[in-house]
């Protein structure tokens, strides 16, 4: 349960891997995440894995990454989630900010 | 530090005394319990030391009195025997006292105890501050609460939601609910509708609906149409909300008669339409991002136009319904809200009976987010508004008598579409707000037919199938390459008549002509869908629909009522 950061400080690409309930209670942790990797990354991959549920502050988290990560210009992979987290990311339209693989 | 010595003998007094001043206390005298009552509501000492056998008054009563005077505040009493007596030290700590001394006194007992008892004033002092200051938030929030609830309600329940024709079902999760649901009716009868989930819930979700319900409302009663106010909710919203921030909203759009409705759906959970049987007519997906997210260069304000026959009924619900849990920590899901159409087929009972459903669903459950539903019956006769307003719709700006024409050649054909810039045009000169979208609907209808069938000729038969539907757009973009020599012209004017405006559009091309029936779809469901919006469904909002014998030239008149 949790986020984590997995690549090394100071490289360009981040990965970060998140797992059980992607809600409000992991905001402090994503937010940590983001300014620890903020300096240095250019690419960001979330692996959602191990995501069992999102809800819309999960979706307000992605989107103040892509903030972060440069807005229009982020490059910014969600990876591996299940159909029903596809499906939420549909409906919010989250094709066209992200590529979600 | 003040010390209260309440001491009937001298002697013992100005042993005290001297013992306490050589420790650089400051020292109060009372002679018997009245003065020490008197003395502690005068100076407020920090610690008392009282004998227990005084005249007047002794000890204990005094000890009780002062104790009462003192409530929440802790004031140290340490009792002074002359030898250990059992019985009055108990006697005096039920009283109230905190500690004792005997006589004879020791210098170093006495400094120790006072320390001790000090250390633990302080203590009780700090904690009553906090829990003064804490008291004092409290409040302070509460009525800050009450007035934000003023606001909220003010602001954002002014329309029409207890209107007879709508049902709805909206329950947050805390005082304020992140949901809101609009309802409030167009200059000239129609309907907007709307409901919005902004993120997360609470006070700091509702936030974002006091500007978006404003917006709504003011933008509504002056005529714009929910494209327009789409498109200055999401501005709002964007410049208002922190980043991770956003509402996901669904529009809806019925005009009076009950014959077109306009949906745009951004991010919220698929908008039902069921037929006058209760089937599922049409389900609306969200097919936009959700407001506050994009720039005003990127926002997407087109929406998706249905025809209907108004016997249909709409349901709208946030996904807090979708994702409530059970006991189980099972997601009620989409399919049973789905389900609950095929079970659930008397159309009065309908949506109680859900709104049962998910609430026995919930039962021992968890709610985590606000919960929406809501039922709009498109039956016109259930809408009371316009002999209700009938002068507000009567007491609209009167429309002008203007006309423009323009054409377009080949090449400017290869290079722009017309039909926005024409539109704005058309908007900026008089036309009436509120209309936008269905003269919009016009004129690239009409346009794109021309175009399409007139000059390029183009079967959309082609566009049934998604293979087709490739096949004609790469045709479309062959032929248009090598389009020489032809013109689009396009004549809209407006005059006034029974204080409506009356639009006619005419679009004529140097094409041989088409048969609008082998382009038009038989029925408008089959249009819709594949190749948007059709013919069929101009018809349905026009006054009339000309095409001339070649097909070459086609003439609406549009009303703006």
């Amino acid at each position: 349960m949790g986020v984590e950061l997995k690549s090394g400080s100071g490289s360009s690409e981040a990965i970060i891997v998140i797992s059980g309930r992607f809600d409000f209670s992991m905001n402090s942790d994503f937010r940590k995440i983001l300014a620890d990797s903020a300096e240095t990354a250019v690419k960001y991959t979330i692996d959602m894995g191990a995501v069992e549920d999102i809800d819309s502050s999960a979706l307000g988290m992605l989107l103040l990454l892509r903030d972060k990560a440069g807005g229009d210009a982020a490059n910014i992979d969600i990876v591996k989630c299940n159909p029903d987290i596809v499906e939420m990311l549909r409906m919010a339209n989250f094709q066209s900010m992200f590529n979600i693989k | 530090m003040n010390i209260l010595i309440a001491e009937d003998s001298e002697l013992s007094r100005n042993v005290l005394t001297s013992l306490l001043v050589k420790y650089g206390f400051d020292i109060l005298i009372a002679c018997n319990g009245l003065e020490a009552v008197e003395q502690y509501e005068k100076h407020n000492p920090d610690l008392i030391l009282m004998d227990l056998m005084m005249p007047v008054m002794d000890g204990y009563e005094a000890i009780v009195e002062i104790k009462k005077i003192a409530g929440d505040k802790f004031i140290p009493i340490i009792v002074l025997t002359s030898i250990i007596e059992a019985d009055s030290l108990v006697k005096s700590i039920e009283c109230g006292a905190d500690d004792y001394l005997s006589k004879p006194y020791n210098a170093e007992a006495i400094q120790a105890k006072i320390l001790a008892l000090s250390r633990i004033k302080a203590l009780h002092d700090a904690l009553d501050e906090k829990t003064r200051l804490l008291q004092e938030h409290n409040a302070r929030a509460e009525s800050e609460l009450v007035l934000a609830e003023h606001i909220y309600d003010g602001v954002v329940t002014q329309g029409d939601i207890t209107r007879p024709f709508l049902k709805s079902y909206l329950r947050p999760v805390t005082n304020f609910n992140g949901d809101i649901f609009l309802v409030s009716h167009t200059p000239s009868g129609g309907l907007h509708i709307f409901l919005g989930d902004f993120t997360g819930h609470g006070l700091s979700a509702a936030i974002g609906a006091i500007p978006a319900s404003e917006v709504f409302y003011r933008m509504t009663k002056k005529g714009f149409s929910i494209g327009d106010i789409a498109v200055e909710m999401n501005n709002r919203l964007k410049r208002l909300l922190p980043v991770h921030m956003f509402c996901a909203a669904c529009f809806i759009e019925v005009d009076l008669n009950r014959s077109a409705m306009h949906v745009w759906n951004g991010s919220m959970p698929d908008v039902v339409l069921l037929d006058g049987d209760g089937e599922i007519k049409h389900v609306i997906a969200s097919s936009h991002s959700a407001l506050g997210i994009e720039s005003d260069e990127k926002f997407d304000r087109n929406h998706e136009v249905f025809s209907i026959d108004g016997d249909e009924k709409l349901y709208m619900c946030s996904d807090g319904l979708i994702d409530i849990r059970n006991n189980e920590g099972k997601k009620y899901g989409k399919d049973r809200f789905y389900s609950a159409f095929k079970t659930f087929t008397d159309s009065e009972s309908r949506f109680p009976a859900m709104v049962e459903d998910f609430t026995n669903y919930a039962v021992d459950g968890e709610i985590c987010d606000d919960i929406s539903l809501v039922e709009v019956d498109l039956n016109r006769e259930l809408d009371t508004w316009l002999v209700d307003n009938k002068s507000i719709a009567e007491n609209k700006e009167l429309p002008t008598s203007w006309q423009v024409s323009l054409s377009f050649d080949a090449d400017t054909l290869k290079l722009t579409n017309p039909v926005p810039l024409l539109l704005n045009l058309v908007m900026g000169i008089q036309a009436a707000e509120g209309h936008r979208e269905r003269i919009y609907t016009i004129l690239s209808e009409f346009f794109s037919n021309s175009l399409e069938h007139g000059l390029l000729k183009l079967d959309s038969a082609l566009k049934k199938s998604p293979a087709g539907f490739q096949e004609y757009y790469e045709t479309r973009e062959k032929r248009l390459a090598e389009l020489s020599d032809e013109t689009i012209t396009m004549f809209i004017s407006q005059r006034p008549e029974n204080k409506k405006g009356l639009i006619t559009i005419e679009v004529k091309d140097t094409g041989d002509g088409f048969s609008i029936d082998s382009h038009a779809a038989k029925s408008l469901d089959d249009n819709i869908g594949m190749s948007g919006r059709g013919i069929p469904l101009i018809r349905k909002m026009c006054e009339s629909l000309e095409y001339s014998d070649k097909g070459n030239e086609v003439k609406a008149v549009y009303v703006c009522d």
